[in-house]
């Protein structure tokens, strides 16, 4: 058996859960749908990120019903192989998906204001490899490397909203209640599929994790702190833009670092942040691809998560690359992933929940 | 073994990809300023003032900070540059343009957007560069940058922030800003105007001298043969008149981006200089179709021995003035359909979607507003008090 | 059926071998692209005993020296009390004579043959030889292992055991110092090819009674010997246990230095950096013990070989300790800021200048188009040529012994650039970053990490050429996994860092000394006092 789950504490994986948070929170989300009509994504934010921990803290108590270590063990325990490993497959879909929105949202931002000369494709496979190397090394490295990036992450948010900050202005944030509030209900929905696969992830990789308690912290932790950042970022983006030029860009995170007037030495950090902020997504994504291998291995009985593991690999690069596709069906596949991707996750979920609560604890 | 030989290749994957359209700097001019205005024959001149380090010299030790300039006719940015390709030594690199410059005329036309929509990002031009509306020929203006040894091109750009910083006679504006500015209806761009020394400007809608007044000064013949004149007023997204340096000032004193300054204060027939210094960003409120701004100022008298006046008559004077002039300045912009003081932005406050500011029609409407300034002035010193003692 | 279970199987990736179960992320794991790692065949250990028989004795060892060939080999026959034919066989030059004739053969002779019989040995031990070091077998091997060592055999006829002698005295220097790993402040003492002159060495810092020397023969015939030194209760169970497994499982005829041995027993011998530390100070040796990690001394190597090792451990010196907390700190934080210097600046260089020219400042620029002028190589070939140079210098420089190595190092630095710079062959700017480059280099402390490190530079430049900062923050990121990836004798690479451990030590800046007064296992968080 080769899963290459290793080891790993509770700092790592509330690094691991915060950063997935954080990029996720803030580079899964579509602009130009969100910022229409309205600047409420702030609010969104906080709000999604609450729910979703609030969904995670049930799913842990139905592991803990369960007694189950991770949450393919809970899968399969509750539902059984069959229809557990079918309800399984929309979760490691979900996790391909969220592991690529960023990583998309990352290329084009570099395809367009960085390499303006470049293909989008070439931008794509550079961050391949990388990509196939932490899935192949495996989770004990992921966390690691998750701690590792925690400070440039932060580095990087602070920075983002440093450079930033000469733009603020709290009339960004008018109309106040822009879209109204069942615009509002939505964007918590579709918040929940940027908070959610970061913690179902952890719960995926469980058993590495010393203990369900340490999961359950790491989850909480987490996303907690990695949900105030991307809070924190999107107020930001609230004060630097009117919410209807803000749809109007293809990266308004690399944008707003350049929306005030930098003088000498901070005039080119914002280039600096985005390539901080492009390594730990890669990190995230791997964390994401490799939780969804593992849940594949474990439903389908695979003893060897690599050959699982970068065969996600290239479909989350594929779906990056296809992502960019100029075309109606593709443009309309991206917006249903933004809306409906939450969905994917919990279909599996929700029923695991309702179970658990229904269920006595087992002896 | 196998496992270097994965990451071997792993690291040749990249590579096999290819170059992400890399290009070593010395095989590029630098842009530095790029402006535009309008052609003989096309309908665009594109000006470029060029590094002329880098612009593919093979003689070595020049002097750096060499600058020179090169101009196409076209219909777009992109079709000058390619006009230009065969007649540089190198490739144009826009990377680090800091400055873009209109002319008047096409500002006032209302084809700035028209010229750069789209084509700046591509081009890696950056959203905060400095955006200036310049009067006359442009060739002749970015002659008067061009100065041997001293990289006298970047001084014009300091002069910018200095004004803004230190006298509040200019507001620096980036591209995102003005953008910003040309697409809502939450306030009105306020670019920086810069014309030749000694050349034709354009008259102050608010009145006032009508000779090229900035700093309380007129221009010197100094190094530098262009430099600033005030503020180009603009109404969405055509310009519509020029505001000096000193009703620029008033507008930044409720607007909020002043720190510090001058004013000559009319006094019993004569003229006072005072010192302004900001006691805080100006409380602005909107109250169904009143702006209220509440502006507090530090005022010191440059000359105290010179006046003969209590502290009281003074402040008095001082404040009945700044109001007055404020109140005018915010009409006669009105009046041009220009929201200057960016009362769009407290308006906006009261609606609750972007739909509904949308059809309100505020810029239409910005005649209707009364404007209510407030200004509460502090005196450092009493004329019989002058600092020195 | 067999079919379908087998193409079964090979659909869901099962490994045909139930013995991979435990351990994931440890040995064992199969490779990649299938097969199984090579194991060493074990050999057959030698359990012949003693023969009774002294011309057998003489047969075996003449047989397994080469004697008739090998007139190192001395096997003096004698007359053990004037009555029992006895032999002492010994390696000329490994053993004193002196000893031998005056303590073995002297007494041998004189002695007055036993009252009521008895073992031979036994009297031989306790009443003739007045060796302060000797010890009887009955095992063959030892008797040949013994006497490759120096020691000497004396086997007598009848007796079932033999005796062995402590009378090792061959030529050795003396104490040395420390000559790669020189410090300002600081003991100067190095390690010594005798095993026991090291092992002193290291006792006289760590004088403690915990202090656990193991002695072990390594490698198949040669039989090396090695002392393994931890701190008994300190030092990781798991961790020694490992330790010992990989070196039983050494087998080789050639072991020349601790370093060899340090290639024989770590986790990935591709990897470009090193996962044992070789140090040639006792001070670090001890440092090392007292922190619960296992020191392991060679016979024949000036050097002890530390693990399990980290990153920090590699970037650290024994002169941080010895300075002030403050100067200390510096130190530390000039060698960390060389080491990111040493890595990332060509790279970053070259993605700047072919990528992301909006971020080099105007003046900086100028200079470096100004200094590009009339060059003809392409700015990547010229940064590329000179790092290569800057090597071929530096390793001219070690090579060459005593001072024209360092004129060697100065002729290449000065006038090779000099003149390359004149013949337009390199740019002043690229000569400069390569000799920062090279500094930062230098103040590395560990060689094996220097040279790591001169290879991950190359990549890098390779991938900032292609990708600009992208290819930079990829090659980065490589690097890390690899590092976070890899484990020194179960012990993460990053640690303490990643993951965290019980150490309080900060990366940038030194630690409390007050804190290094007692002993701890700082990877494993296993305190021992």
């Amino acid at each position: 058996m080769n899963l290459r789950l290793g080891r790993f504490g509770l700092q790592e994986s509330a690094c691991a859960v915060g950063l997935g948070a954080l990029i996720s929170g803030i580079f899964a989300v579509d602009v130009r749908d969100t910022f229409a009509q309205g600047n409420l994504c702030y609010a969104a934010t906080a709000a999604g990120a609450l729910l979703s921990l609030l969904l995670l803290m049930l799913l842990g108590r139905a592991m803990a019903r369960f007694q189950a270590e991770d949450l393919g063990g809970l899968l399969l325990d509750g539902f059984g192989p069959v229809r557990g490993a079918a309800l399984g497959l929309p979760l490691v879909l979900g996790l391909v998906l969220a592991a690529g929105l960023p990583l998309f949202r990352f290329s084009l931002a570099m395809e367009r204001y960085i390499f303006v000369e470049a293909d989008y494709v070439p931008i794509v496979l550079y961050l391949l490899p990388v990509l196939l190397l932490l899935v192949l090394s495996g989770m004990e490295t992921v966390a690691r490397m998750a701690k590792i990036l925690l400070i440039p992450g932060a580095v990087a948010l602070i920075t983002t909203l440093l450079l930033a900050s000469p733009a603020f202005d709290s009339a960004h944030l008018f109309p106040l209640f822009s879209p109204g509030f069942s615009a509002f209900i939505d964007q918590t929905g579709e918040a929940l599929f940027r908070f959610l696969p970061p913690g179902v992830a952890l719960f995926i990789a469980g058993r590495g994790c010393q203990g369900r308690a340490n999961t359950l912290g790491g989850v909480s932790r987490g996303l907690l702190l990695g949900g105030a950042g991307a809070f924190l970022l999107h107020l930001g983006l609230g004060l630097t833009f009117f919410a209807p030029d803000m749809a109007s860009l293809s990266a308004p995170v690399y944008c707003m670092t350049m929306a005030a007037r930098q003088e000498r030495m901070a005039l080119r950090l914002d280039v600096l942040a985005l390539f901080l902020w492009v390594a730990t997504g890669l990190v995230v994504a791997a964390f994401y691809t490799y939780a969804a291998a593992l849940l594949l291995c474990r439903l389908l009985d695979v003893k060897d998560v690599r050959p699982v593991g970068a065969l996600l690999v290239l479909q989350v690069v594929g779906a990056v690359l296809l992502f960019n596709f100029d075309s109606d069906m593709i443009l309309d596949l991206v917006r249903c992933v933004y809306r409906q991707g939450h969905l994917l996750l919990l279909l599996p979920l929700g029923p695991l929940v309702v179970r658990s609560l229904l269920q006595r604890r087992r002896p | 073994m196998k496992r270097a030989a994965f990451a071997a290749l792993l690291l040749l994957l990249p590579l096999l990809a290819g170059c992400l359209g890399g290009v070593p700097l010395d095989k590029y001019c630098y842009v530095l300023d790029l402006g535009v205005e309008r052609g003989d024959s096309m309908p665009y001149r594109f000006v470029f003032l060029l590094n002329e380090d880098t612009a593919g010299s093979e003689e070595e030790g020049g002097d750096k900070g060499q600058v020179s300039m090169v101009s196409a006719e076209e219909r777009s940015l992109f079709a000058a540059i390619d006009a230009l390709a065969g007649a540089l030594p190198a490739q144009l690199s826009f990377e680090r343009t800091t400055l873009l410059a209109f002319s008047r005329e096409l500002a006032e036309a209302g084809e700035i957007v028209t010229v750069t929509d789209g084509a700046l990002s591509r081009l890696k031009i950056r959203q905060n560069v400095r955006v200036i509306v310049v009067e006359g020929d442009l060739r002749d203006a970015f002659q008067g940058l061009v100065s041997e040894g001293d990289p006298s091109m970047n001084r014009l750009k300091t002069n910018v922030r200095l004004f803004e910083e230190n006298y509040g006679y200019v507001e620096d504006w980036g591209l995102h800003a003005m953008r910003e500015a040309f697409a809502n209806e939450t306030g009105d761009a306020l670019l920086p105007y810069a014309g030749r020394v000694g050349g034709p400007l354009q008259p102050d809608i608010a009145g006032g001298q009508v000779y090229p007044y900035l700093g309380g000064k007129l221009l010197g013949e100094g190094q530098i043969k262009t430099s600033l004149a005030g503020s180009a007023v603009f109404a969405g997204e055509r310009m519509v008149g020029v505001l000096s340096g000193q009703h620029t000032m008033l507008v930044l004193l409720a607007k909020g981006g002043f720190r510090a300054g001058h004013l000559r204060l009319p006094w019993k027939g004569e003229e006072l200089d005072l010192a302004l210094y900001s006691l805080g960003k100006p409380c602005r409120s909107w109250e169904e179709g009143t702006f209220i701004c509440e502006i507090r100022l530090e005022v010191d008298l440059e000359n105290p021995s010179q006046v003969d006046a209590s502290s009281e008559e003074l402040i008095a004077a001082t404040e009945a003035w700044l109001t007055d002039e404020l109140e005018r300045v915010f009409r006669i912009t009105a009046a041009a359909g220009a929201d200057v003081f960016e009362v769009g932005r407290e308006a906006i406050c009261a609606f609750r979607s972007w739909d509904s500011w949308r059809a309100c029609g505020f810029s239409a409407r910005l005649q209707e507003i009364r404007p209510v300034f407030r200004v509460q002035v502090k005196l450092s010193h009493s004329p019989r008090d002058p600092a020195l003692e | 059926m067999k079919i379908l279970d087998t193409i079964g199987r090979k659909l869901r990736f099962d490994e045909p071998d139930g013995r991979f179960e435990l351990l994931e992320t440890e040995r064992g794991e199969p490779s990649f692209f299938h097969g199984q790692k090579s194991r060493p065949t074990p050999q057959t250990p030698d359990y012949r005993a003693v023969p009774k028989s002294l011309k057998e004795s003489l047969r075996r060892l003449e047989g397994a020296f080469f004697g008739e060939i090998n007139t190192d080999l001395i096997l003096r026959d004698f007359r053990f009390c004037g009555a029992v034919n006895a032999l002492a066989a010994f390696l000329n030059g490994m053993a004193d004579g002196t000893e031998i004739s005056d303590f073995i053969l002297k007494r041998a002779m004189e002695c007055p043959l036993p009252q009521g019989g008895g073992e031979l040995a036994d009297y031989a031990l306790r009443e003739v030889f007045s060796l302060q070091e000797a010890e009887k077998t009955d095992r063959w091997a030892q008797v040949e292992a013994a006497i490759l060592e120096g020691r000497t055999a004396v086997l007598l006829e009848g007796a079932r055991e033999a005796v062995l002698l402590d009378t090792r005295g061959y030529a050795c220097r003396g104490v040395g110092t420390a000559e790669n790993e020189s410090t300002v402040v600081g003991p100067r003492e190095a390690f010594h090819e005798n095993l026991r002159i090291s092992i002193t060495l290291l006792r006289r810092i760590v004088r403690r009674a915990d202090l656990v020397c193991e002695f072990r023969d390594i490698g198949s015939k040669n039989n090396v010997k090695l002392a393994l030194c931890y701190l008994g209760g300190v030092c990781s169970e798991s961790l020694l246990l490992e330790v010992k497994k990989r070196l039983d499982q050494v087998q080789t005829d050639l072991l020349l230095s601790a370093g060899t041995l340090g290639q024989r027993i770590e986790d990935r011998p591709w990897s470009p950096v090193p996962q044992t530390l070789l140090t040639e100070r006792p001070d670090r040796a001890a440092a090392a013990v007292m922190a619960g990690k296992v020191v392991i001394l060679v016979e024949g190597s000036p050097q002890a070989l530390i693990l399990p090792v980290t990153l920090s451990a590699l970037l650290l010196t024994p002169e941080d300790s010895y300075l002030r907390r403050p100067a200390g700190s510096i130190l530390r934080f000039v060698r960390l800021f060389g080491a990111a210097v040493s890595v990332l600046m060509p790279a970053y260089f070259l993605a700047l200048a072919y990528h992301h020219q909006g971020l080099l400042s105007s003046d900086i620029l100028s200079t470096v188009v100004a200094s590009r002028k009339l060059v003809f190589l392409p700015m990547g070939a010229e940064m590329v040529f000179l790092l290569l140079v800057f090597q071929l210098v530096r390793e001219a420089g070690v090579r060459v012994p005593g001072t024209v190595g360092q004129t060697v190092g100065i002729i290449g630095g000065l006038i090779l650039g000099q003149a390359a710079v004149s013949a337009n062959f390199v740019s002043t700017v690229a000569l400069i970053i390569v000799a920062l480059t090279g500094l930062g280099n230098f103040v590395i402390p560990n060689y094996d990490l220097q040279i790591a490190v001169a290879g991950y530079r190359v990549a890098l430049c390779l991938l900032a050429l292609s990708g600009g900062l992208l290819g930079l923050s990829c090659g980065i990121m490589a690097v890390l996994v690899l590092l976070a990836d890899q484990k020194s004798f179960g012990v993460p690479f990053l640690a303490p860092y990643a993951p965290k451990t019980v150490v309080r030590e900060l990366l940038f800046f030194r630690g409390d000394v007050q804190g290094q007064g007692r002993p701890h296992d700082d990877m494993n968080g296993e305190a021992a006092l």
